[in-house]
């Protein structure tokens, strides 16, 4: 039933990059819906435009041509702040995606949407965000500037301060990438639980066997455009690996 | 021995509000910002112009700190207004500072030996215990300092100090979590350039007169003092915030004592500079043989 509600709207979508005379088309009239809880795997190869596409969904580039609405409002219409309260990025690189110089307690109270409404004191943070990390076995560091954490650790950290974002939509642009694998086991385990307690999550990946297992839904991207896209067992990995090794042969 | 320690910790608690100003704004709003120099030497024209024109002492302060704030206000804008370098932002006010602080006196200098001044209400204990050190200056000047040190930290703690603290270290992240970046540059600028502007006052105060050349070296004075301090402090021992505000005062007294020992034993004002370098040198090759490496992060 919650799957009726629209969370992201994209039609006709086109970015174009301008370097040295050349014009590069990022997206080029894509089209997509994203609904309300929805796990959307992105899958493609370099330059393919996903991570410009999870760019413009954030606000950080402009659209060229074409609609992109969130929660039925077109991103043009909305600021910054509101954008914000709306999709939340979660970086490849573990170390954008924090504060390096506040400490891990005020990395998650700044990000934290709870703290306006409710009346917690500190100490009732400090033990609302020990019991947060503590399945991530961080939570004896809270104290400590987050540029003391592993580049591991800083993207739990990060996943984390996502669950405390009001954003509705979670966007993960390869947030396995620089993890090692029981690192990326428990980031995954953290991507299930944000999507279980009904963010929507956009997680862009290289790994074709992960982009079928995870998430809802496949979405395969190739010069900005949709090429591939199945939902639920409907999705095949030998398909994905077909489009795949035809890219390669072009 | 008493001499030059009294002549740099008066000295060096003065300019610990520039030395704040700089690294606040260079560690935290990780902007290296020039304008100190202009809006140090502009605070005190306006205070000098003000208290020598009758106002009261905290009205001609008030105007000071504000004139320099607009000044770091002013960097902040055209940097992020029109995208241009952050050290061209900041010598481009400079020298809008410069010209203005000489129209606003009307004169190169302005003595204010006969003007109110804050440190006339501690001449009696001035006199009254060691006549070589100045205590109820130094006593004065450090509890203005403690009060500032509380102020700042307080706000740099709240959620409002935190956005602005993110804003600085990771503009990207900030705008995540919908912080307006380039307002909170402009505020941190406004801020930091007030207190280089309130070190301006206490100079022209301390010194008895404003001279349009106080804030030339200032920029030098204060990189030398930040880096002392953040090399001899221990980091990951406190707060990050707390450590750039330790480090910032406790380098500017360090320096400036240092540099009063080496003119009281004789030192030519001409190799002032030279000493200064070579102490830089010093103190950040002692910390790295001590670590046994770089340390990192280091600029």
């Amino acid at each position: 039933m919650m799957k009726c509600k629209k969370s992201i709207e994209i039609s006709e979508l086109t970015i174009t990059f301008s370097r040295w005379g050349q014009t590069i088309n990022a997206i080029d009239g894509l089209s997509i819906n994203i609904f309300t809880g929805d796990w959307v795997m992105i899958v493609g190869h370099n330059g393919s435009g996903k991570s410009t596409l999870l760019k413009a969904i954030s606000g950080r580039i402009k659209l060229d041509s074409g609609k992109l609405n969130l929660d039925g409002v077109g991103i043009e219409k909305l600021s910054s702040a509101q954008i914000a309260e709306r999709v939340f990025l979660v970086h490849q690189d573990p170390l954008q995606g924090t504060s390096p110089t506040l400490s891990v307690f005020d990395n998650l109270f700044i990000a934290d949407a709870a703290v306006k409404r409710t009346a917690l004191s500190r100490s009732g943070l400090f033990d609302k965000y020990h019991d947060l990390l503590k399945p991530l076995g961080l939570s004896d560091r809270l104290k400590q500037l987050a540029k003391y954490l592993s580049g591991g650790e800083r993207q739990l950290l990060a996943l984390t301060i996502a669950s405390l974002r009001p954003s509705q939509t979670i966007l993960l642009d390869e947030p396995l990438a620089a993890l090692d694998p029981s690192k990326a086991e428990i980031c995954l385990s953290l991507i299930k639980t944000l999507n279980k307690e009904g963010k929507t999550v956009i997680q862009v990946t290289h790994d074709p066997n992960l982009a079928i297992t995870e998430g809802t839904r496949t979405v395969a991207l190739r010069k900005g455009q949709v090429i591939y896209e199945a939902v639920g067992s409907k999705r095949k990995v030998d398909a994905l690996r077909k489009l795949w090794l035809q890219e390669i042969d072009v | 021995m008493l001499v030059p320690l009294d002549i740099g910790l008066v000295l060096g608690l003065i300019l610990a509000w520039v030395v704040i100003a700089l690294a606040l704004a260079f560690r935290l709003l990780d902007f290296p910002d020039l304008t100190v120099e202009g809006s140090l030497s502009l605070g005190a024209a306006v205070f000098a112009v003000l208290i020598k024109n009758g106002s009261s002492m905290p009205t001609a302060i008030t105007c000071a700190v504000l004139a320099g704030g607009v000044a770091g206000a002013l960097t902040g804008f055209i940097h992020v207004r029109f995208r241009l370098n952050k050290f061209l932002s900041g010598i481009i006010v400079v020298a809008i500072a410069y010209s203005l602080s000489l129209r606003i006196m009307g004169a190169s200098n302005i003595g204010l030996l006969q003007s109110p001044n804050i440190f006339d209400s501690v001449e009696s204990l001035n006199n009254s215990v060691l006549k070589q050190i100045h205590l109820g200056s130094i006593l004065l000047l450090a509890a203005l300092l403690l009060i500032g040190f509380i102020l700042i930290l307080s706000g740099l703690s709240t959620r409002y100090g935190l956005g602005l603290r993110v804003a600085g270290s990771n503009p990207d992240y900030a705008r995540s979590l919908g912080i307006n970046v380039p307002l909170n540059i402009v505020f941190g600028l406004f801020i930091t350039n007030c207190l280089a502007a309130f070190s301006g006052v206490l100079l022209s105060m301390n010194q008895g007169f404003t001279d349009i050349s106080m804030g030339q070296g200032i920029l030098i004075l204060a990189l030398a003092a930040m880096t002392i301090g953040e090399r001899l402090l221990p980091e990951k021992a406190i707060p990050f915030h707390i450590f750039v505000l330790c480090a910032a005062i406790f380098g500017s007294v360090v320096y400036q004592v240092l540099v009063a020992c080496a003119v009281h034993e004789g030192l030519a004002a001409t190799d002032l500079k030279l000493v200064t370098a070579v102490l830089v040198l010093l103190v950040v090759a002692f910390k790295i043989s001590r670590n046994g490496d770089f340390v990192e992060g280091d600029q």
